[in-house]
């Protein structure tokens, strides 16, 4: 029994010393740990949406499971906008995202903040993914349309749930909508828009992944094809790929996605 | 006491990785980047360099019934110690490699050589062992990130060696994948140690 004790005694020897060392580390490492974090966590926020401070802001946790954190970004005094921290069950664990929508009720920007998923979220076609959601309006409308990445379907739905809860909350908690006719005149139509509403039809994205950077959107249409090129032209060819309006170097460009075109996919 | 000898050991006849085959979780499961091996390599060798040293330095202090627990909370202080180190003064690899900086306690390299060489050894000695044994893992899982990281990625230390044409195997970067390679390497080093014990006669 005496050996006993003279163990236990040894041993809670230890274990005092070692505490000791290790409240002495943990005091100086604390101050850096929490900087380091509240780096990061600002770091987030400021990727999705431009602001110099952000507020939180008290949201129900019951109606919307999905956000972790609602913040007002703030310039100033003046609102710019809403952040969401949003959490959604993934393939292998949870995915993390940072969401910002404007106050005119637009989507500035979305980041996977942490995820467990296969490397690259399952595939290599993350940033064009997220990249579809920024600049849509925050309704319901924008996830439902939203193409998934293909191979990561589980992946995908994660990010759209998400999304879809933190959407659902800025038009029924915010009451934030975004206005047809959008900040009236500040935000011109994108090359998409001007291009269905010039020529109706169908929009092509394949090309975003034929490097064709300077074509910013295709649209198809009955007599061919429409290109919006990055420099304001536009430019039409038949189905054969004859030109149909347009000259110059765009309409060079606009040719040879069409021979790339017919050869990659038909 | 041959210094010499003691460090070599922990590097070549005695590599914890390919000949005492010992600390294999985090082996397979974070050699998918070269950093990452480097880092873990790093933070095993302090560990084993200062529990060896405490261990030895205390070995005629620590009752033999005790000794295991004795050396649990010797090898948990000073992993906690790294632990809060790199995420005070090395956020970006302590996120990556993230669990696998607490799993170095069950590392059983440290415990190993805890056992069998700290505990019946001088300070000096027992520190210069922990150093070659560290060193030796550092280098053996360096190798395998290196190899698999290229093979996965077609970088090295994130520095395109490959050409662009090249296709990466992504499943020389899953866990699988690194056993395979993991067993390759084995058998290449055992081959060369039987050949080279055939050519030189003790």
């Amino acid at each position: 029994m005496r050996n006993v004790a003279r163990l236990a005694l040894r041993l809670m020897l230890f274990s005092l010393a070692a505490g000791l060392l290790l409240a002495g580390v943990n005091a100086l490492t604390e101050k850096p740990i929490a900087e380091n974090l509240a780096r990061k966590q600002n770091a987030g926020r400021a990727a999705v949406m431009d602001a110099d401070h952000f507020v939180p802001i008290e949201y129900d946790a019951q109606a919307y499971p999905n956000i972790t954190a609602l913040y007002e970004a703030r310039n100033g005094e003046k609102l710019a906008g809403y952040v969401y921290e949003l959490c959604a069950a993934g393939y292998a664990g949870d995915v993390r995202l940072a969401l910002g929508v404007s106050a005119a009720g637009r989507i500035t920007g979305i980041a996977v903040t942490a995820h467990t998923e296969t490397k690259g979220l399952g595939s290599a076609d993350e940033a064009p993914f997220l990249q579809q959601f920024v600049g849509s309006p925050a309704a319901p409308d924008t996830v439902t349309q939203a193409d998934a990445m293909t191979g990561a379907t589980v992946s995908s739905n994660a990010v759209k749930t998400a999304v879809a809860c933190a959407l659902s909350h800025c038009q029924d908690a915010l009451d934030l909508r975004a206005a047809p006719e959008d900040e009236a005149g500040a935000e011109a139509p994108s090359p998409l828009e001007g291009l269905l509403a010039s020529y109706g039809g169908v929009q092509l994205d394949l090309f975003a992944h034929l490097g064709f950077e300077d074509v910013e959107a295709i649209v198809e249409t009955e007599e061919g094809f429409a290109f919006a090129m990055d420099g304001g032209e536009t430019i039409l060819l038949a189905r054969d790929g004859s030109l149909l309006s347009g000259n110059g170097a765009a309409a060079q460009r606009a040719e040879a996605f069409f021979a790339r075109y017919l050869r990659e996919v038909k | 006491m041959n210094a010499k000898k003691i460090l070599l050991n922990g590097i070549l006849h005695e590599n914890p990785t390919f000949r005492l085959v010992l600390g294999m979780c985090p082996t397979l499961a974070i050699t998918y980047q070269a950093a990452n091996g480097v880092a873990m390599g790093l933070a095993t060798t302090f560990v084993l360099v200062f529990s060896n040293l405490v261990i030895s330095l205390l070995r005629r202090w620590i009752p033999d019934q005790i000794r295991i627990p004795a050396f649990v909370i010797v090898i948990a202080t000073f992993v906690t110690v790294v632990e809060m180190v790199m995420h005070a003064f090395l956020p970006d690899l302590y996120d990556t490699l993230g669990v696998f900086i607490s799993l170095i306690v069950v590392n059983c390299i440290i415990f190993a050589r805890a056992e069998s060489f700290a505990f019946k050894n001088r300070p000096f000695a027992s520190v210069l062992d922990g150093l070659g044994m560290g060193l030796g893992f550092t280098l053996a899982i360096t190798l395998l990130s290196c190899l698999r990281e290229l093979l996965g990625a077609g970088t090295v230390f994130g520095a395109h060696v490959l050409p662009e044409g090249f296709q990466p195997m992504a499943i020389a970067v899953q866990p699988a994948g690194g056993f395979i390679l993991l067993g390759l390497l084995l058998a290449a080093v055992t081959a060369l140690s039987n050949r080279s014990r055939k050519e030189a006669p003790r």
